[in-house]
């Protein structure tokens, strides 16, 4: 155990002082004082609901390529300095190795995440001057917990390249094009597939067949993308969020629907048929199938990357 | 019962995946408390039965035995005695050599407050004293070496495997390594050198194995080499003229008068040239003849007269087939 720790320690010593880390962080806090004045401008009635829901989704945009980052040269780094066979030329078993260096990116991406949250709402909070209770403080953390599960799904995948590749950069390239093709490639497919199943959009449509044909679109889209961490944590966080909505309802602030005109406000119907959840238990009860897959996401990679890499000693 | 052999392997083979035999049905026999050099040129295997006897990676075939342990069952006790200096070696570049040390040295098992002392020890008998603090991506590559020579004897080995140690020394800095090792064979520990650059380590080695594609040609002391290239090749002696354009000109010299001079054999080597004669009396007549000529003999020596010459030896018999 000792040992783990101390390559843990290692490992988060190393990301913390990494310049791509400050990048991150950077690009973070730049992204999210866009939002935060997009925000100011938009959301005069539900301000506090906004800042937070932005403030998730700016910790979400960048929480991938934080998983990739801290887990491309996780293995394949040491590998490629010579500092791997220092480290496995000592008594220690190559599962510590793997593990240790787990726990630290980890660790970091914990720090990482939770403390530019914090440290963005206390600053959004001070500027604007909204009232946080503790029920939105535990919301926006349990959003943060899934987020944070989301970007070791990318780690596991980024550290399942890392072992196999003897270069650093050869293990990034890999790890970007998976994130390529889950981010960008996969959705556009998923919308050329719906559209080459329903046809084009009807125009001039009754609102109920329209409805019904963007029902269908969403549908078609969501099998194909389903093998993406990003659908999955969408779902949850969009669970999350709706329990906001539940309460403005409650409360008596209504919903602005954004946009008008035809297509628009169908579309915008349709989002606003969304489940809508009362609590934080009703929205996670609903995406147990999300979170599931986000667990597996993680689990079944990094097993993967732990077999290989404890096989290495077998095979080189 | 007593360890004679600090390692012992028992036709110990690598096959890699894509049918490549890196380690072939390899005996290897090192007694312990000498220099061991394990010479072979680049790809003949050295790397991998390295890797092997530190059980970084495992035998397809075989097995092998390091201080007493087994390769496959106990590497962890492998590891706790025996320090690795591996080619290709790197540290953290933003680190300094106290701080690489200090990590190595917790993954080595050794506590803290013993850890610092040892660092200090171990960068003193490296050189590297003055340089604890700095970040080791101001270090020379010679500098580096010698800082992976330190973590190799943090935990004050039995055993020590050097891979290619005086890859990036200058001369000065392999001079100090040989006296290094001479010191610590002294102490009592075993070390066992692999490498290309015989003429830089091979002065210190005891005893050797030459490996040639994976398979060791022969294993022993230099005298018990020497006695078999002697009995092998027969009477065969070197000489050196100063120059190799000399070398040249006397090679084609006692060429012309070989018979006379009792000549079987002719060859030359760098700035010598290697002569094997019928009989003992032949020797001073070939002398003789190549002073009589206006060249003079600088040096005579009996070969094989160093590892440079065994290694020559063998390589030139399985060329020949």
């Amino acid at each position: 155990m000792r040992r783990i720790l101390a390559i843990a320690e290692r490992e988060f010593a190393d990301n913390m002082r990494s310049r791509r880390l400050i990048i991150i962080v950077a690009i973070l806090f730049f992204y999210f004082t866009a939002i935060y004045f997009l925000v100011l401008r938009n959301a005069a009635e539900n301000l506090l609901a906004s800042l937070i829901t932005s403030l998730v989704g700016s910790i979400q945009f960048v929480a991938s390529i934080l998983g990739l980052v801290i887990g491309y040269d996780v293995i394949a780094g040491d590998r490629e300095k010579g500092i791997l066979k220092l480290i496995l030329a000592r008594p220690v078993y190559r599962e510590d190795v793997i593990n240790g260096k787990a726990l630290g990116a980890v660790m970091s991406i914990i720090l990482v995440l939770f403390s530019a949250f914090y440290l963005m709402l206390g600053m959004a909070i001070s500027l604007t001057g909204v009232v946080v209770s503790f029920q939105d403080i535990m919301r926006a953390t349990v959003s943060l917990f899934f987020i944070t599960l989301y970007a070791l799904a990318y780690y596991s995948i980024a550290q399942f390249f890392s072992v196999f590749s003897d270069k650093a950069s050869k293990s990034l390239i890999l790890s970007l094009a998976v994130w390529f093709l889950f981010t960008i490639i996969l959705p556009i497919i998923a919308v050329f597939v719906a559209f080459a199943l329903l046809g084009p959009i009807p125009t001039g449509a009754e609102p109920e067949i329209a409805r019904e044909y963007f029902r269908k679109m969403t549908e078609i889209s969501s099998m194909v993308t389903s093998i993406t961490p990003e659908l999955h944590i969408n779902s949850i966080i969009g669970a999350l969020n709706s329990v906001y909505r539940a309460e403005m309802y409650t409360s008596g602030v209504e919903v602005r629907v954004e946009g008008s005109g035809n297509q628009t406000e169908v579309i915008s119907e349709i989002i606003g048929e969304i489940e809508v959840y009362p609590n934080i238990f009703d929205a996670l009860a609903a995406s147990w199938v999300n979170i599931v897959a986000l667990i597996a996401y993680v689990a079944v990679f990094y097993i993967a990357s732990y077999v290989a890499f404890v096989a290495k000693k077998i095979e080189k | 019962m007593i360890e004679i052999y600090a390692i012992e392997t028992y036709k110990l083979t690598k096959i890699y995946k894509n049918n490549i035999i890196a380690v072939d049905n390899v005996n290897l026999k090192v007694p312990k408390g000498v220099i061991f050099g394990l010479f072979g040129h680049n790809g003949a295997g050295k790397t991998t039965l390295i890797s092997m006897l530190i059980s970084l990676i495992l035998p397809t075939k075989g097995s092998g035995k390091v201080l007493g342990y087994d390769i496959v069952r106990e590497s962890i006790e492998i590891r706790r005695k025996v320090g690795l200096l591996p080619e290709g070696f790197g540290f953290y570049d933003d680190l300094t050599a106290r701080e690489n040390l200090l990590y190595l040295a917790e993954l080595d098992g050794i506590r803290q407050e013993e850890a610092v002392e040892r660092i200090e020890e171990v960068l003193e008998l490296v050189g590297l004293k003055d340089a604890i603090n700095k970040k080791v991506k101001e270090y020379s590559r010679g500098m580096k070496q010698r800082l992976g020579l330190a973590q190799a004897l943090l935990k004050d080995p039995e055993l020590l495997l050097l891979d290619e140690p005086t890859a990036g020394l200058d001369p000065a800095g392999a001079e100090d390594f040989r006296r290094l090792m001479y010191r610590l064979a002294k102490e009592g520990k075993t070390v066992f050198i692999s490498t290309h650059l015989l003429q830089e380590v091979g002065i210190i080695c005891t005893h050797a194995a030459i490996l040639y594609k994976g398979r060791i040609l022969v294993q022993g002391s230099f005298e018990e080499i020497a006695g078999i290239v002697k009995k092998e090749a027969g009477r065969i002696f070197t000489i050196t003229l100063g120059s190799p354009t000399h070398v040249r000109k006397v090679l084609s010299i006692i060429a012309e008068s070989r018979e006379k001079l009792g000549v079987l054999d002719l060859k030359e080597e760098f700035d010598k040239l290697i002569i094997a004669v019928k009989d003992v009396e032949n020797v001073d007549a070939v002398i003789d003849f190549v002073n009589k000529t206006g060249f003079r003999v600088k040096t005579y020596e009996e070969y094989p007269s160093s590892w440079l010459d065994i290694f020559s030896y063998y390589h030139d018999k399985v060329r020949k087939g």
